[in-house]
């Protein structure tokens, strides 16, 4: 396991030039996420239509270039999945970061599949694995308890 | 400076993801040397017996080992018969012991403690309890741009309701050095009494504690070559006398009866239960350990690598020095532009490098300097010029990784 697998190009971009940075000018769910331990913040906006469709996210934080990285793929991955598939989605995307073996999701495209399968070789780093899931599990625990604010280190 | 020391220290012949170990975190904890690792074997191994109980031969020999330490850490600090040192688990159970003990005797509602922005959590957060428990204020003394402590505005924060102050010996983050007996002079004019963290001055820096005269004096094993589990308070004996047990339990009692309790006195009220025996006599030998090498020759060794370090960081203009203290230990902490410490942290770990990202426990601290985290450098005995070149390397490494393409 080299350096450069952890710190993949698509990391590195989306970590330098996030993308959906910045706050959405209507939203109706937001949540916050932090991780006392490190000092990563992020905060995700969200616009839920009433199909329960996320119309459109963003975020704003700080943190390192992984949990940056993560966000800004999450809010791509995540425009236009319903709420339903968000939960799965970010539940696939603690497994991979968590190695172990699962079955293709169907709502995955290959784009957003070579976009999420970037994160996997976090799963050899195991203190780094909770910078890279702390915007999905942000996300899962607004959708699933209407969380306003979730600290990473108390979820298992 | 210290030829083959690296050769006391057995950890440093294993390897760290392929590399050999720059162990560059020794304000967090340092190393041990083959000759504690072996106090403390040699402890359970040959001599184990529980202290200040048994009246075996085993105990008896135990228990004078144990007071060995003791006595060994008074001359160790400097300190004269008006002190005292009472065995804890770590500085920060030093650090809660005095906030808890003292308020409970002295702190009221409105009264203040004055604390510094440079703080380490331990040292921060016993205060705040009592700012929640007994509405007590908390004041910060400010640092400059430099990073050291603006002392001339100590007496201003002073007041008739100032009740203690308690400062660190060194900040564990800029590596500035606290004008500690200029603090405790402005403090005796008011007879307010100065508590001092000193996790990060005990093993590194001057310390004559009767020459101070500080009230308190927080510390702990595990930062000075020696084990974990056993944290040291020095403290003047008069404080003993007046303050009241901090945990109950066994050992600290003089008798019990089932309408009243007498508590022992003097150090052994405080240490009630079992004690980390085998720690604390394991401790005598980093005691050994310090002295052998001398503190002046320490003292030197790590500032001067300190300066070594920051002379050639600044010739990388990506790297951005948190502070610039007058009076700098073996300590100091940066930034990379656009690199956070943790992938800082991440990219040197992969080298074999170990350094430490993040807050440092010292969010007060980040959030006056304005930034986010922090990658820290802290030295020990150990460090040598070859560290320093390999950790300029590891920034190298960083940049490269980050850089676009």
């Amino acid at each position: 396991m080299s350096i450069k697998d952890l710190y993949q190009e698509l990391i590195l971009d989306h970590g330098n030039n996030p993308k959906n940075r910045g706050k959405l000018d209507f939203f109706n769910k937001d949540v916050e996420g932090f991780s006392p331990l490190c000092g990563d913040k992020v905060h995700i906006f969200m616009k839920i239509n009433d199909e329960n469709v996320i119309e459109d996210l963003s975020f704003t934080g700080e943190g390192c270039a992984i949990c940056i990285a993560a966000s800004s793929v999450m809010t791509e991955v995540l425009k236009n999945k319903s709420v339903k598939n968000t939960v799965i989605l970010a539940d696939f995307f603690k497994k991979l970061l968590s190695g172990s073996n699962q079955s293709n999701s169907i709502i995955l495209n290959e784009d957003d599949k070579i976009k999420l399968n970037s994160f996997s070789s976090i799963a050899k780093f195991p203190m780094r694995i909770k910078c890279a899931t702390l915007p999905w599990i942000a996300v899962e625990s607004a959708i699933i308890n209407s969380a306003k604010t979730i600290n990473i280190e108390k979820i298992k | 400076m210290f030829k083959d020391i690296k050769d006391q220290f057995p950890i440093f012949k294993n390897k760290t993801n392929g590399k050999d170990l720059v162990y560059l975190d020794s304000a967090n904890s340092s190393q041990k040397p083959q000759s504690v690792i072996d106090a403390v074997s040699n402890f359970y191994s040959n001599e184990f017996a529980n202290v200040g109980r048994g009246i075996y031969s085993l105990a008896v020999n135990a228990s004078e080992k144990y007071e060995l330490t003791r006595s060994n850490l008074k001359s160790f600090i400097g300190a004269n018969d008006d002190y005292e040192i009472v065995f804890t688990k770590n500085a920060t159970e030093s650090l809660n012991l005095v906030a808890s003990c003292y308020a409970e005797k002295f702190i009221e509602e409105g009264d203040e403690i004055i604390l510094t922005e440079v703080e380490h959590h331990a040292n921060y957060v016993p205060w705040h309890y009592l700012r929640k428990r007994k509405g007590a204020i908390i004041k910060f003394l400010p640092i400059d741009e430099n990073g050291d402590l603006k002392i001339n505005e100590l007496e201003k924060l002073i007041s008739k309701k100032t009740k203690i102050i308690s400062v660190t010996h060194m900040s564990n983050v800029t590596g500035s050095i606290t004008p500690l007996k200029e603090i405790i002079s402005i403090a005796k004019k008011y007879k307010i009494p100065v508590s001092v963290d000193g996790t990060q001055g005990a093993a590194h820096l001057d310390l004559d504690i009767k020459d101070l005269d500080c009230d308190f004096y927080s510390f702990s094993g595990h930062k000075m070559y020696g084990p974990t589990g056993v944290g040291l308070l020095a403290i003047k004996y008069k404080w003993l006398e007046e303050f009241g047990p901090f945990i109950g339990g066994g050992g600290m009692i003089d008798y019990v009866s089932k309408k009243d309790i007498a508590y022992a006195r003097g150090v052994w009220k405080m240490e009630a239960g079992t004690m980390p025996t085998a720690q604390v006599i394991a401790l005598n030998e980093s005691i050994n350990f310090i002295n052998k090498l001398g503190k002046k020759n320490i003292i030197k060794h790590e500032i001067n690598l300190t300066k070594i370090a920051l002379e050639k960081l600044s010739k990388n203009n990506a790297v951005k020095i948190i502070a610039n203290p007058k009076n700098q230990g073996g300590v100091f902490s940066f930034n990379i532009e656009k690199i956070h410490s943790h992938d800082v942290s991440t990219i040197l770990d992969q080298e074999g490098i170990a350094v430490r990202g993040g807050h440092h426990c010292c969010q007060v601290l980040h959030e006056v300097l304005n930034i986010n985290s922090s990658v820290r450098v802290s030295f020990g005995v150990y460090n040598n010029e070859n560290d320093i070149e390999a950790l300029c390397e590891g920034i190298e490494k960083c940049q490269n990784i980050f850089k676009k393409k």
